[in-house]
């Protein structure tokens, strides 16, 4: 057969893993979106409010922490505290705040990259500061975000592997369990790297297109 | 009735005076028209009249209502406000009648179709009817500067401050855009206009104000600017320009 080596409890097993890391960043990122989204709005806020500082300060501290320490603090560090936490809860947590944060700032930028002008033309309308961003600045902001937003959702996707430190038996981790089965490390890992191409090559090629058509 | 009334007004930029005391007034109805060198204060003072700058001390009333910082009032205020930039400022992924409507649609929640009827009206006034599904890029710009009048007429305001709005056109399209300006003026639009267009400012406005280093050194009408001037910067000023 064509996967030579491989039995079909073995693909199986690595389907398993696909459906897990999908289902992780699927959840993560979805979270994580909707996060950044509301962290980077507070944060564009040009007066220094504190919703604006906690935006800031979050956003700041997640980007500065690695991934993989997410995942270990977010599993064992709260057990060890005495907790109970289901490993995907755990998982889809650290994913969540990691591309929050990265998502946050892309929205802020882009907010940020509206010009001034069109602020001042919608609030010389009377509009307030909330339906300024709806109409006038997020509409054209959202443009000039995807891209940059479509290259985080790309990078997080790959970065969901680490989450097989704290056991989470996504692609990565299932592979190097069949791996250790079968001895056959470079088929095996290349088929993981064909399906995380398959999964990521799309977002990309919508990024592009999104980007020609916007 | 005065529709403006600028008190002694103040403003600094960190260490910078730029407003050194500042008094107009406009009546209903009437136009002025604003000049002075560059630097001297002149979009300071006309963005400070609806709020797009604080101010240190003194008073602004627009129809006798004070401008205040509160965000209520402000946005009630700048409604009936209308304010024209150098840039249009057109909303780009907004089809012209989207341009139009907004305000309308946003801040007086008036109906869809309602709305539409306003815009299409406000349009036809600077003759730009037959562009309202096209968007701001696809037009020149003193259409597009046309179409941001239009804008602000939809809102139906109490007066409209105009800064500089022609000085960034090609010069064959300046004229379009002062002669729409000069029709609103001639239907009873209260204007405040920053502008160099001489020409225009003698045909149409009812009071000249010259500002100088951020004070008010002279103001008259038209006749008496330009024949006249009392004192020596206006008169050098008046001579480079004309
Ligand atoms: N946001 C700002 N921050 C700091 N300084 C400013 C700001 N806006 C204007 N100024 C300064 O205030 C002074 C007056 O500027 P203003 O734009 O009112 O002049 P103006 O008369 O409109 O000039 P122009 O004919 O060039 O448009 C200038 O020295 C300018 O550099
Ligand atoms: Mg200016």
């Amino acid at each position: 057969m064509v996967f030579g080596k491989l039995s079909i409890a073995d693909i199986n097993y690595l389907w398993r893993g696909t459906l897990l890391t999908l289902r992780l960043c699927l959840t993560g990122i979805g979270l994580g979106l909707i996060l950044g989204a509301i962290f980077g709005i507070l944060r564009a806020n040009p007066r220094k409010t504190l919703t604006k500082m906690i935006a800031a300060a979050y956003i700041e501290f997640f980007r500065a922490v690695p991934l993989m320490l997410l995942f270990v603090v977010g599993y064992f560090g709260i057990i060890s505290l005495g907790y109970n936490v289901s490993r995907f809860g755990a998982v889809v947590a650290a994913i969540s705040l990691y591309t929050g944060a990265y998502i946050g700032q892309v929205v802020r930028t882009g907010i940020e990259s509206v010009g001034r002008g069109q602020w001042e033309a919608s609030v010389s309308l009377g509009m307030s500061y909330v339906d300024t961003l709806r109409y006038v600045i997020l509409p054209q902001a959202v443009k000039i975000m995807i891209p940059p937003a479509i290259g985080v959702v790309i990078g997080v996707v790959k970065g969901s592997s680490l989450a097989s430190v704290v056991g989470y038996v996504e692609l990565v981790l299932a592979g190097r369990h069949v791996i250790q089965r079968t001895y056959a490390p470079l088929l095996v890992m290349g088929t993981i790297a064909m399906i995380y191409f398959v999964i990521c090559y799309p977002l990309s090629i919508l990024s592009k297109n999104l980007e020609r058509k916007l | 009735m005065l529709m403006l009334d600028v008190k002694d007004v103040h403003k600094h930029f960190g260490q910078l005076h730029v407003l050194k005391g500042i008094s107009l007034q406009l009546e209903r109805g009437e136009t002025g028209v604003l000049f002075g060198r560059s630097g001297s204060g002149k979009s300071t003072l006309l963005r400070c009249i609806n709020y797009l700058e604080s101010i240190d001390s003194g008073e602004i009333y627009v129809d006798s209502e004070l401008v205040t910082p509160d965000r209520a009032k402000l946005r009630k205020l700048r409604a009936n406000i209308g304010f024209v930039f150098q840039h249009f400022n057109l909303f780009p992924h907004l089809s012209i009648l989207g341009n139009v409507t907004l305000g309308l649609k946003v801040v007086k929640k008036t109906p869809e179709d309602e709305a539409r009827e306003i815009a299409l009206k406000a349009l036809e006034d600077v003759g730009l009817k037959e562009k309202a599904e096209n968007y701001p890029e696809e037009l020149s710009g003193g259409q597009q500067q046309r179409v941001a009048i239009a804008r602000s007429i939809a809102m139906n305001p109490k007066m409209i401050l105009f800064d500089e709005p022609t000085s960034a056109l090609d010069p064959e399209l300046i004229g379009e855009v002062l002669e729409v300006m000069k029709d609103l003026s001639q239907q009873g639009m209260t204007m405040l206009v920053v502008s160099h267009e001489m020409g225009f400012a003698r045909e149409t406005a009812d009071k000249m104000f010259f500002l100088h280093n951020g004070k008010l050194v002279e103001e008259g009408p038209p006749s008496e600017i330009f024949r006249k001037p009392k004192t020596e910067e206006c008169r050098r000023f008046i001579e480079a320009i004309l």
